[in-house]
C-alpha cells in the first residue's frame, strides 16, 4: 500500500502546474493535478485527498466555488491552502 | 471612498438641494404674491381717489360711485352712474397712479353700462405722455357708465420688482446643475477606479503567475545535486517560456501607458492590405487546426493599397483573431473576410464562441475594461487588447463596430477608409 500523502494541486498554468507538481512529488507526496474548478471537484471525489493547493483565479469555476463545493460534498475538515 | 458612504453623500446631498429649492420656489411665490397684493391695493387707491375726484367734477349730487373691480390680475373696472370726460378721467390717472409710484404703461376704456359698448379709449405711454385720443360719442349726462383700466405690461412689471430674486433663483438653478454634474463625475470615477482595481488584481495574478514558476524553477536548479541533464533542460526551457511571457504582458502594459501619454504616432505608408490580411491568416491555421477547429476566409478583393502604419494595422488584425480564438471555448470555427465597398475596406473577424451581452458590448473598447466573470478565468488578459484595437483605427480614420449574441458568437467589422 503506498502511504504517501495525497496532495490535489488545481492551477490552470501548466508550467506553473509542472513545477510545482515536480517539487511535491520529489519531496514524496502523491500529487492529483486538475486543470479548471470543475475537474477539481470531480478528482476530489473520486480520490483520497489530503491537501488541496487551489489557485482562486481559475477556469470555469474560481477557487472560492470549488472549496464551498467540496465544503457541501462531504469533507468539512478538508484542508486548503489557497494560493492567489 | 466605500459604495455605502457615496450612497449616503448621493442621499443627503439630494435632500439637501431639494429641500434648498422648495424652499426657494415657496419664497419666490410668497413674493409674487405680496407684489401682486401691493400693485392690486395701490391701483384700487388710485382708482378710488380718481373716482371721487370724477365724484367732485360732476355737476350731479345723487350720483353715487358704486365700486371697484379687479376683473384679472391686470384689469380693474370702476361703475360711475354718471357722463365721464375723457381727458379729465385721463389726467386723473395718469396722476393719481404717479402719486402712488405706479410706473407702468396703461390703457383705459369708458364704457355704457347697458349694452358694454366701448364709448372712448386710449393708451397711455408714460415715457411720452402722449395720449391717443379718439372721442367716439360725446356722452350724454343720463346715461351710465363705467371705466376699465388695463395694464399690458403688468408681468414684466412685477418680474422687475422681484429681479434680485430671480437672479438668486438662476444661481441656484446653476448649483443644482452643477451639483448633479459633480455626481454625475462621482459615479462616472467611481466605476473607472473600480475597472483600474480589477486590472490591477488581474494584472497582479498574470504577473505573479510566470514570476513564480521561474523562481520555484531556479531553486529546484540551485537546491538539487543530483539533477539529470533532461531535468535540467527542462527546467531551463520553462524559465525562459516564462521570462518571455513576462516581458511580452508587461510590453502590453507599456504599449498602452505610450498609447496614453503621447499621441499617437503612424508611421504612414503604402502596402498591400489584402496580403498582409492572408499572411496573418495564414499564421493561425496551424494553430486553430492543432486545436480541431476551422479558419474560413475570404479575401474578395487582391492588390488593396492602404495608407496606414502597417505595423500597428497587424497588431490590429493580430488581436482580432486571437481574441476570437481565445473566447471560443465551445466551438472553435474562425471567419475572416475583406471586401471593398464605397471606398473603404471591411474586414470582418467572425467566432462562434461564447459571445457578449448586449449592455457589455459598447463598454468592451475601454481601457481595462473585461467582460466580468469574478475570478473564474477561462481566458487570461489585461482588458487592453481591444482598446489599442480602437485607438489604431481612430488613428486611420476608420471604425470598428461590434455585432454578438450569446452562445452564438461574435463578429468585429473593421472599416477603414482607403485614401489615394
Amino acid at each position: 500500500m503506498d502511504d504517501r500523502r495525497n496532495i490535489l494541486l488545481v492551477e490552470d498554468d501548466k508550467n506553473l502546474a509542472f513545477v510545482v507538481k515536480d517539487n511535491l512529488l520529489d519531496r514524496g507526496y502523491n500529487v492529483y493535478h486538475a486543470n479548471d474548478g470543475e475537474q477539481a471537484i470531480a478528482e476530489f471525489k473520486e480520490k483520497q485527498v489530503d491537501l488541496i493547493l487551489l489557485d482562486i483565479m481559475l477556469p470555469k469555476l474560481d477557487g472560492f466555488a470549488v472549496a464551498e463545493a467540496i465544503r457541501e460534498a462531504r469533507h468539512k475538515d478538508a484542508n486548503y491552502i489557497f494560493n492567489s | 471612498m466605500g459604495r455605502s458612504t457615496l450612497r449616503i453623500i448621493t442621499i443627503l446631498g439630494v435632500i439637501c438641494i431639494t429641500g434648498i429649492a422648495i424652499v426657494q420656489i415657496y419664497w419666490f411665490r410668497k413674493a409674487f404674491d405680496q407684489e401682486e397684493k401691493q400693485f392690486s391695493d395701490r391701483t384700487r387707491i388710485a382708482l378710488n381717489r380718481v373716482a371721487n375726484q370724477l365724484l367732485d367734477h360732476t355737476s350731479d349730487s345723487t350720483v353715487q360711485l358704486e365700486s371697484i373691480r379687479q376683473l384679472s390680475s391686470n384689469y380693474f373696472t370702476v361703475e360711475f352712474n354718471a357722463a365721464i370726460n375723457p381727458e379729465f378721467l385721463e389726467e386723473a390717472l395718469f396722476n393719481e397712479f404717479h402719486n402712488q409710484e405706479i410706473g407702468l404703461n396703461f390703457e383705459y376704456g369708458i364704457f355704457a353700462c347697458d349694452n358694454d359698448s366701448i364709448i372712448h379709449g386710449s393708451k397711455v405711454d408714460l415715457s411720452e405722455y402722449t395720449s391717443v385720443k379718439q372721442i367716439i360719442y360725446q356722452p350724454q349726462a343720463d346715461e351710465n357708465f363705467y371705466f376699465g383700466v388695463l395694464f399690458p405690461s403688468k408681468t414684466s412689471f412685477i418680474a422687475d420688482q422681484l429681479r434680485i430674486w430671480i437672479v438668486f433663483s438662476i444661481l441656484l438653478f446653476t448649483v443644482i446643475l452643477f451639483f448633479t454634474y459633480a455626481l454625475f463625475v462621482i459615479f462616472k470615477q467611481k466605476k473607472l477606479s473600480e475597472i483600474k482595481t480589477d486590472f490591477i488584481n488581474n494584472m497582479t495574478h498574470e504577473l505573479k503567475t510566470p514570476l513564480s514558476t521561474i523562481s520555484a524553477s531556479s531553486e529546484v536548479l540551485m537546491k538539487s545535486n543530483n539533477n539529470s541533464p533532461e531535468r535540467v533542460n527542462t527546467y531551463a526551457a520553462i524559465i525562459n517560456q516564462e521570462s518571455k511571457r513576462l516581458k511580452q504582458q508587461i510590453e502590453s502594459v507599456l504599449k498602452i501607458s505610450v498609447l496614453d501619454s503621447n499621441k499617437l504616432t503612424l508611421k504612414k505608408e503604402l502596402f498591400d492590405l489584402s496580403a498582409l490580411l492572408n499572411t496573418v491568416v495564414q499564421t493561425y491555421i496551424p494553430i486553430v487546426e492543432a486545436q480541431n477547429g476551422e479558419v474560413n476566409y475570404e479575401i474578395a478583393e487582391e492588390n488593396i493599397q492602404f495608407k496606414g502604419d502597417r505595423i500597428h494595422i497587424e497588431n490590429v488584425l493580430h488581436n482580432l483573431i486571437e481574441n476570437a480564438i481565445k473566447y471560443s471555448s465551445n466551438e472553435l470555427s474562425i471567419k475572416v473576410t475583406l471586401r471593398f465597398e464605397k471606398g473603404k475596406v471591411i474586414v470582418t473577424v467572425s467566432d462562434k464562441g461564447e459571445g457578449i451581452q448586449k449592455n457589455m458590448q459598447r463598454k468592451i473598447f475601454d481601457k481595462f475594461f473585461r467582460v466580468p466573470t469574478g475570478d473564474v478565468h477561462n481566458v487570461k488578459g489585461f482588458g487592453l487588447g481591444l482598446y489599442y484595437v480602437k485607438k489604431i483605427i481612430d488613428g486611420h480614420d476608420g471604425t470598428i463596430l461590434v455585432e454578438s449574441k450569446l452562445n452564438e458568437g461574435t463578429t468585429f467589422i473593421v472599416k477603414l477608409p482607403v485614401n489615394n
